[in-house]
């Protein structure tokens, strides 16, 4: 979305305009899901916080200082949302988790330790991770929710990738010596 | 398998682990999910839209304990609302200034007061108000109510049960702001016409009550800190054209859409003895609540700790004012003070409420910071410790898990009641549920709420330990909803609970104050300097890491000459946090055989002795120039973090010169984090966040 675009939809949407939120709510579904995942790593409950990020947005926009970091703004909503719900996560957590059920046995000896080494990244790493993987979302996004240059995203994403990829090996995974 | 496989093969595998496909965002579903958020935006945005806090009124209105609170706060609130008028005084505003000094004089006032709110149909009561110290209350119900603050006593009588029941006020949340906001008022309302407010629109000529009358309409700034005035309002007064004597006053809050008007208004009468005071009926039961328990084995009915019922009448006039002349208003036959038993101390209540025992912790405050002390107090009494995880209603969830879910579908009403049970988990109404017939408890189910005279008695009960937390809950959102964006108010307490005793919760900047105030957990509020805020928030990487992005690209903006190659280096410098201390330090310990720098002081000492040392590392193994940088770099920075301390007076220490990688719990290095905390790196290069007490332990048992 135009950045130019985005600002007025913001404008429109603090004189009242709940449609205009809701297209910056749709620009940014993706990355506030991918945000709340690398927090809850629970796609269920992602989409619950990213939701619940939107109306907590909602309610505060009126409090949105700069509307050119409204993404950033919302993503640290977003984050906020996400840990709270870790602390709940135990009563809240949902057996249909699809990051917990396997495909098949090699997938899901996989998936587990994908899922390992992205635990052990640090939350920012494992967020950028996140952005990038969730729905391959470009670097001009992943700078907007982040506020960082893409050249500052694509040495992170380096240096994240590098670090799975020593877990990984680590780990003994077969397939990733990078 | 080569590089470029490998990282295809990785990327293929976070895709299948984390990707997720037909991502899209179903507006309409999530508007049916979160109407309350949008309930919220509407009024903020100005789109009228009561329903929720309508709702928070009903629960109110319905309660009987609460009807005697709420009117006499809107009373107030129509009172109070008076001084916060806005603007300069023209020539209508001196007129409407004249208006308004009669409420400033007035020592007593009689008047109707209806409050009109959604569909609910006006709640409506003639009042009588003494400056000297009592309230008479006649509801169109019948029930009479007086309050007598000089005996701290609410007395209510109530036609349909043929009972008098005797209350403490000071066990009620009201009675401060009832009492010592009247006094106020008038100085306020005083300073205000001096001050010289407006604009006052003016509204022309109209005839109330067969007289006729100008009108006078302000915008009142609602800053206030009770729910029941808060918001701004529109006030609107009409007056006598010739004596300015004020005939009606209506206030309407554009918030909650509630509606008070105060009507056949008269000030500084003469009330007779029977209105002044207020009598018993000889066949009313009365039950002091202001007495002390019954003992069990005298008494083990209930019913015995009823007075037995005596003619009687009480006036208020007579011990106003000790030393005083006495009133004409005395009656031979009203109860003397004397034989109004006063309460004997009594073992706290588990539900105690909180309006007792927060006295010290909110004195001298500002009202809106009384407000906050009281919101934390009572959502830490109601939740066992724990701070609210955020500022807004979907905190509600701290108290219930399952309230925000019905407070999604069903709004506040719902909520409440069915919250409620939850503070009395040791509470089982003494009924038998036998007593109900099958449409009784059908009907009982499906109000929620209990049905049995008995069981409402006890409800009730227990209710009036937790009703005014939730008086204190919804007051402080409040006063958090209407801090200005410049006030910079965030909010810490998330995850925090009262134990925290050095965390700071809350912090804003009052207008016009250089300094901020913060609220601790253990609710001490301090000022702080803007420069030292750094020391109450906890920045996440992610943020710092922003921050200081921002700061290069500005940087570079206004024209500063930073080479591509060194940007990465900046940003580093930027954003430096402990992570560089430890990583220079492990790195220094690579090529110093376990020794750690006696000194973290980056001059050319250091640089020297870095230096020699890297170089005497490489000797037999030279290392290229571009990796001899980085490890150079990378204890620099450790140094340049502990330099960053220093400057921000965090009070560090560095105790290299002593502690060794054999002396793994040692503390190594340490500075403050806020009041209380220390964070402390270990010569294991483990961090920890310490209080003081551990730290001065820690240090005591340092290497000499």
């Amino acid at each position: 979305m135009d950045k130019s675009l985005e600002i007025q939809l913001i404008e429109q949407a603090l004189s009242g305009d709940l449609e205009s939120f809701g297209k910056l709510c749709s620009n940014y579904y993706s990355s506030m899901l991918a945000i709340a995942y690398s927090v809850l790593t629970d796609h269920h409950l992602a989409e619950d916080a990213a939701q619940e990020a939107f109306a907590r947005a909602l309610r505060n926009l009126n409090k949105l200082k700069s509307k050119e970091k409204f993404a950033f703004w919302l993503a640290r909503i977003c984050r906020n949302v996400a840990k709270d719900m870790t602390r709940s996560r135990s009563r809240l957590k949902n057996s249909e988790d699809l990051s917990q059920l396997p495909a098949s046995p090699d997938k899901d000896c996989n998936h587990q330790a994908v899922n390992d080494a992205l635990n052990s990244l640090s939350a920012p790493d494992r967020e950028l991770i996140a952005l990038r993987y969730y729905d391959n979302l470009p670097y001009e996004k992943i700078a907007d929710v982040l506020r960082l240059s893409k050249p500052a995203i694509n040495g992170r994403l380096h240096r994240a990738r590098k670090k799975m990829a020593k877990y990984l090996q680590k780990s003994g995974f077969p397939e990733v010596r990078l | 398998m080569n590089h470029k496989e490998n990282i295809k093969s990785l990327d293929e595998l976070l895709g299948y682990t984390i990707k997720r496909d037909n991502l899209k965002f179903d507006f309409n579903k999530w508007r049916e999910t979160y109407e309350d958020a949008i309930h919220d935006f509407r009024i903020k945005t100005g789109q009228h839209a009561t329903k929720t806090r309508q709702s928070i009124w009903r629960i109110i209105l319905k309660s009987r304990i609460t009807k005697l609170t709420m009117a006499a706060a809107a009373l107030i609130f129509v009172m109070f609302s008076i001084y916060t008028f806005t603007g300069s005084i023209d020539g209508t505003s001196t007129a409407f200034a004249n208006a308004m000094e009669h409420f400033v004089a007035a020592r007593t006032a009689r008047f109707d007061l209806s409050i009109e709110f959604g569909d609910q149909p006006p709640q409506t009561s003639s009042f009588l108000y003494d400056a000297k110290g009592y309230i008479r209350q006649n509801m169109a119900n019948g029930t009479v109510n007086f309050v007598d603050y000089n005996r701290n006593k609410v007395l209510s009588l109530d036609p349909d049960s043929k009972t008098v029941l005797i209350r403490d006020i000071r066990k009620r949340d009201f009675h401060n702001a009832l009492y010592d906001l009247f006094t106020e008022l008038q100085g306020l309302i005083q300073q205000a016409i001096d001050l010289g407010h407006g604009p006052v629109e003016s509204l022309g000529t109209r005839t109330i009550d067969g007289c006729p009358a100008y009108g006078y309409r302000v915008e009142t700034t609602g800053q206030s800190s009770s729910l029941f005035w808060q918001g701004k309002g529109t006030l609107t007064i009409w007056a006598d054209r010739e004596t300015d004597f004020p005939l009606q006053l209506q206030w309407y809050n554009n918030v909650t859409g509630i509606k008070a008007s105060v009507t056949n208004l008269s000030l500084d009468q003469v009330f007779s003895p029977e209105e002044a005071g207020i009598s018993i009926p000889e066949d009313y039961t009365i039950k002091d609540e202001t007495l002390p328990p019954p003992k069990p084995k005298q008494q083990p009915d209930e019913t015995t700790a009823l007075i037995e019922p005596e003619p009687q009448q009480i006036d208020p006039n007579e011990t106003r004012e000790p030393g005083g002349e006495q009133s004409p208003t005395e009656h031979n036959d009203t109860i003397e003070p004397d034989n109004i038993p006063e309460p004997e101390p009594q073992q706290p209540e588990l539900n105690e409420t909180p309006a007792i025992n927060i006295a010290y912790l909110t004195e001298g405050l500002d009202e809106s910071e009384q407000t906050l002390i009281k919101l934390f107090h009572s959502w830490t009494f109601l939740t066992k410790g724990k701070f609210p995880s955020s500022l807004t209603v979907d905190a509600i969830k701290d108290i219930d898990p399952d309230a925000q879910i019905t407070f999604k579908q069903k709004g506040w009403s719902h909520t409440f009641s069915a919250t409620l049970p939850n503070y009395f988990d040791d509470w089982q109404p003494d009924i038998d549920p036998n007593d109900y017939t099958d449409e009784e408890k059908q009907q009982a189910k499906e109000e929620r709420g209990p049905l049995h005279d008995e069981f409402q008695r006890q409800f009730q009960k227990k209710f009036s330990y937790v009703e005014p937390h939730f008086g204190n809950i919804a007051g402080g959102f409040q006063t958090v909803n209407s801090l200005p964006a410049k006030s910079d108010w965030h909010y810490n307490g998330q995850g925090a609970n009262t134990g925290d005793t050095d965390m700071a919760i809350f912090w804003y900047k009052p207008n016009d104050s250089k300094t901020y105030r913060v609220i601790y957990s253990d609710l001490i509020i301090e000022d702080i300097l803007p420069e030292d805020l750094h020391l109450l928030e906890d920045l996440s990487e992610a943020e710092i890491d922003s921050q200081a992005n921002d700061v290069l690209e500005t940087a570079i903006q206004l024209g500063a000459q930073i080479p591509k190659d060194d940007r990465s280096k900046v940003l580093r410098m930027l954003s430096l946090s402990e992570k560089d201390l430890i990583k220079g330090l492990a790195t220094y310990l690579e090529y110093s055989r376990g020794k750690y720098p006696a000194s973290i002081k980056f001059d050319k000492k250091f640089v020297k002795n870095l230096d020699a040392l890297l170089t005497k590392a490489f000797k037999d193994d030279p290392i290229d120039k571009k990796t001899g940088e980085e490890k150079t770099l990378d204890i620099g920075f450790a140094c340049f973090f502990y330099n960053k301390l220093v400057r921000e007076k965090k009070d560090p220490a560095y105790y290299g010169d002593s502690v060794t990688v054999n002396d793994p719990d040692a503390v190594l290095v340490r500075w403050k984090l806020s009041r209380n905390k220390y964070r402390v790196i270990y010569a294991s290069l483990e961090a920890e966040t310490v209080t003081i007490e551990q730290l001065t332990e820690l240090e005591s048992q340092l290497p000499r």
